[in-house]
């Protein structure tokens, strides 16, 4: 087709089933079977959407019911990103090279970001009358139906076919997707359009160059820095749509394909984000009697006496709640006699306490008074971050920052946290943190795992350290970034809750449940760190021969590429788990690698107990 | 429904550097607390005392986990809304540098379908601890700053030791806004005791040093003594506060628990009965 010229236009496309919406950020290409949603994307796609809101838009549902898509960006300086899902084939050429990107060849989606493209074809479907009669059409942006796209137009001359299934719709003028052509590449188009790369064929990616796979979070990027409450996290979380299967057949998993990149997260311009305090989810229980009795304080006693041993006696009151607890509460404080200030004293003969017995807990001193002066200043070596606290003469509190935000809000609560960068940050830190996102955050340990060991104090440091200096914050975070160590590092996190389960659990000793939010399971299974916006649900199964961990595995709803359907992690069990997938070999989890479920899937924690998966 | 108990003990020392125990604490079956509250001149107690007056009048809630949970948010969030009126009403009287904050430790006894489960909560920079099969684990994490550079693969276990500043906590209560605390939630069979403290004490003694001390001590009591002292022998920097709260009643398998047999020795061991 060495008669073609270009038009001008920034594309054409050859008619056929699939649906395409062309639009300036992005260009989104549909099977036929998904009409249905085209009317939404064109929207979104038309008012100019970027790249990644309009793969959200795609996704937002789950990929299970999206077997095939291609979506198509152009980026400056003729860079092209491009996601391809299914039986089709996008062919992009620079200068002296050309990748081809089949989706076939993946088994979630294939996604590249090539620079320097030059022209761009999408293959969805066999061209009917590819050698000829093929009518290539000019379009800027708009919705079409078609069978292959080309960026930049290559339109036959009168070759307009009036039986066009769709009016271009929109501005013609659009932004070429790809640099400029000359004619030597249109014919590299020709030659690569005879190729006719499709299907099968066209799976062995040709040995194109090691592309940079700048991946991107899939789906559901976390909202960096803006805390959510919980109601409204509750309420934003988008439905998940669980339609039978139309044609997608179960794909096989694939473990975290490719190390993925974290976009930068935008520094706040201040570490401090105000979070409106919600409380439409806390259930004011009606425990809170007004003027209740105050407790026991437990406050310092004074006192000089050196005793043997503190005499403590029993309190046999008991007090009873369901479960019943008796308790025999006996406080007992330590005194030592005011000491003066003494940094490094290390001659120290211990005093002894002076035990006295608090009075049994509820009824009736008065509350106390708060805040009597004390005439003795007293230093705290600590700060909170955004203040500086010190009492020391000479030092001024620092002014408290108009919307410090100390919401400390996980919204979603899983995946790697990412401290932020702060502006204001004075670089007093000696070393101080590289909170570039393009050092990714470490794998995350697990939840279960132990907190890290805690530093044994430094005896040896000077006085320095304890010295009642404060120091301002500054430290750049935004507590709102602090997640549990959970997720699949470079994932954007999952949501915490989802509107409706996406799966069911059947286990073998009888219970059922639905996985609408993280749900431990084990011999005897413990939650570390959550908000209370994003609870677990403990499932404790029976374990006779206490082959099963007590925190074995985690079952929750997945996120990205996994969005709608629920994955399973390993909690770093003793005896290990086996996953059987429908149609697949069974295999062994590793632990802290999240796997996703597909129904009937068959989980085996030993110890004769199973989980099977289902539909909701 | 198993008979549970619980046998606690508590200790504060003001160490031997300040001048003021700011630390406060509570025990009150099913609830316990322990709030490290800072400030200057005579402030710093305010907050850890209003969190203490806040969580008292509680009571003795029974309640689901996650009822408890929204019951520990509201009474942080009442504790909030109390400072911010003070701290307002301060400095409106002219007291600009005035600042009282508090962290906060709260464990607190639920009743699931699971069965009985500790509903841990944390808020700065104290600590709750667990001793299980007689190994000492801690299961808060830290809101410090040197906490979140270790967990971002800053810095490591030992330099958090050693970090300028390390002093700073990035959540506690005192601020703007409220800050959310994390939870947790444990069986009550997998943890025979829980231990909640103050910096003053995991600051001064390493965790292998409590862990011994827990051991040794069966009676929480002691225990909680203990810990203390060792605190304040090791160089008493801080105000050193600990809870120790031991869970007795829920037999574990293959073990009998006598709760009476229990309290026969206690009386014993103090002399009440010959």
């Amino acid at each position: 087709m060495t008669d073609d010229v270009t038009t001008g236009a920034a594309r054409s496309y050859r008619p056929g089933a699939w649906f395409a919406v062309f639009g300036t950020g992005a260009s989104v290409l549909l099977p036929p079977t998904h009409k249905h949603r085209v009317a939404a994307l064109w929207e979104l796609v038309d008012d100019g959407a970027a790249f990644d809101e309009v793969l959200d838009a795609l996704i937002a549902s789950g990929l299970r019911d999206l077997p095939a898509f291609v979506l198509l960006s152009d980026g400056d300086d003729g860079e092209v990103r491009v996601v391809v899902r299914g039986a089709a084939t996008v062919l992009l050429r620079q200068d002296d090279d050309e990748t081809e990107v089949s989706g076939t060849a993946g088994g979630t989606w294939v996604e590249r970001t090539v620079s320097s493209v030059t022209a761009v074809t999408v293959t969805v479907e066999q061209p009917e009358g590819a050698e000829g009669g093929a009518a290539d059409l000019p379009i800027g942006s708009g919705l079409v139906r078609v069978s292959r796209v080309d960026a930049p137009a290559v339109v036959a001359p009168a070759a307009v076919d009036d039986a066009a299934p769709a009016a271009p719709v929109g501005a013609p003028d659009a932004g070429p997707v790809a640099a400029p052509v000359d004619d030597a590449a249109l014919d590299e188009v020709d030659e690569a359009r005879k190729d006719g790369a499709y299907g099968a064929a066209a799976a062995s990616l040709a040995a194109a160059p090691a592309v940079p796979a700048a991946v991107g979070p899939l789906g559901d990027t976390p909202d960096e820095g803006a805390a959510t409450d919980e109601a409204a996290l509750v309420e934003a979380e988008p439905e998940v749509e669980l339609e039978p299967e139309v044609e997608a057949e179960p794909e096989p998993v694939e473990l975290v394909a490719e190390p993925q990149e974290e976009p930068a997260p935008e520094p706040p311009a201040h570490p401090f984000v105000d979070v409106p305090a919600e409380d439409a989810t806390i259930v004011s229980p009606p425990l809170l009697a007004p003027q209740a009795p105050a407790a026991p304080f437990g406050e310092a006693a004074e006192s000089a006496d050196e005793l043997e041993a503190p005499p403590v006696e029993p309190d046999d009151g008991t007090t009873s709640f369901s479960p019943v607890l008796s308790a025999s509460p006996v406080e007992s404080q330590i005194e030592a006699p005011p000491v003066e200030p003494d940094d490094g004293a290390t001659s120290f003969s211990p005093v002894l306490p002076d035990a006295r017995v608090a009075p049994p807990a509820p009824t009736a001193p008065p509350a106390p008074p708060f805040g009597l002066p004390d005439a003795d200043a007293d230093e705290d070596d600590r700060t909170m971050a955004g203040f500086h606290l010190s009492s020391r003469p000479g030092m001024q509190a620092e002014e408290v920052p108009s919307a410090p935000d100390y919401s400390g809000d996980d919204p979603l609560g899983v995946g790697p946290s990412q401290p932020e960068p702060d502006d204001s940050d004075t670089g007093a830190l000696p070393a101080p943190p590289s909170w570039a996102a393009a050092s990714p955050p470490p794998p995350a340990p697990p939840s279960w795992a132990p907190a890290p060991p805690a530093p044994a104090p430094d005896r040896d440091e000077d006085a320095q350290t304890h010295d009642g200096m404060t120091q301002g914050g500054g430290g750049g975070f935004d507590p709102g970034q602090l997640a549990p160590p959970r997720g699949i590092p470079g994932q954007p996190p999952a949501p915490s809750v989802t509107a409706r389960p996406v799966a069911r659990l059947v286990f073998s000793s009888g219970e059922t449940v639905d996985v609408d939010r993280a749900i431990l399971v084990g011999r005897a299974p413990e939650a570390r760190r959550f908000t209370s916006a994003e609870q677990p649900r403990l499932v404790t199964v029976p374990s006779p021969q206490q082959e099963i961990s007590s925190t074995h595995l985690e079952v929750r709803p997945g996120s990205g590429v996994d969005h709608g359907s629920a994955i399973v992690t390993d909690m770093g069990s003793t005896n290990g788990t086996v996953l059987v997938q429908p149609g697949l070999p069974p295999e062994d989890l590793q632990p802290g690698i999240a796997v996703q479920l597909i129904p009937g899937a068959i989980i085996d924690l030993g110890d004769g107990l199973t989980i099977q998966v289902a539909n909701p | 429904m198993n008979e549970v108990e619980l046998h606690h003990g508590s200790a504060s020392d003001v160490g031997r550097v300040r001048s003021q125990n700011q630390d406060a604490f509570l025990a009150q079956p099913p609830v316990f607390v322990v709030a490290d509250g800072m400030g200057g001149h005579a402030d710093g107690d305010v907050a850890s005392r209003l969190v203490i007056d806040e969580f008292t009048r509680l009571g003795s809630p029974s309640c689901s986990s996650r009822e408890g949970a929204a019951l520990v948010i509201t009474t942080l969030r009442a504790c909030h809304d109390r400072l911010l009126e003070l701290a307002e009403a301060k400095h409106a009287a002219g007291e600009t540098d005035w600042f009282s904050g508090t962290t906060a430790v709260v464990a607190l006894v639920v009743e699931d379908e699971g069965g009985p489960k500790w509903l841990l909560a944390n808020l700065g920079d104290s600590r709750i601890y667990k001793l299980s099969d007689g190994e000492l684990d801690q299961v808060s994490t830290d809101h410090s700053l040197v906490q979140e550079l270790h967990d971002a693969g800053e810095i490591s276990a030992a330099e958090m030791r050693t970090h300028p500043r390390r002093n700073v906590i990035t959540r506690a209560l005192g601020g703007a806004s409220f800050a959310q605390p994390d939870f947790f939630l444990l069986p009550l069979t997998s943890a025979e005791r829980i231990v909640l403290c103050s910096d003053g004490v995991n600051g001064m003694i390493d965790d292998a040093e409590i862990e011994q001390i827990l051991r040794d001590a069966t009676d929480p009591r002691d225990a909680a003594e203990r810990v203390v002292q060792a605190a304040v022998e090791a160089g008493g920097e801080d105000n050193a506060t600990a809870v120790v709260v031991d869970v007795v009643g829920l037999a574990r398998a293959g073990q009998v628990y006598d709760s009476e047999q229990q309290r026969m020795s206690l009386e014993e061991k103090l002399g009440a009965l010959p």
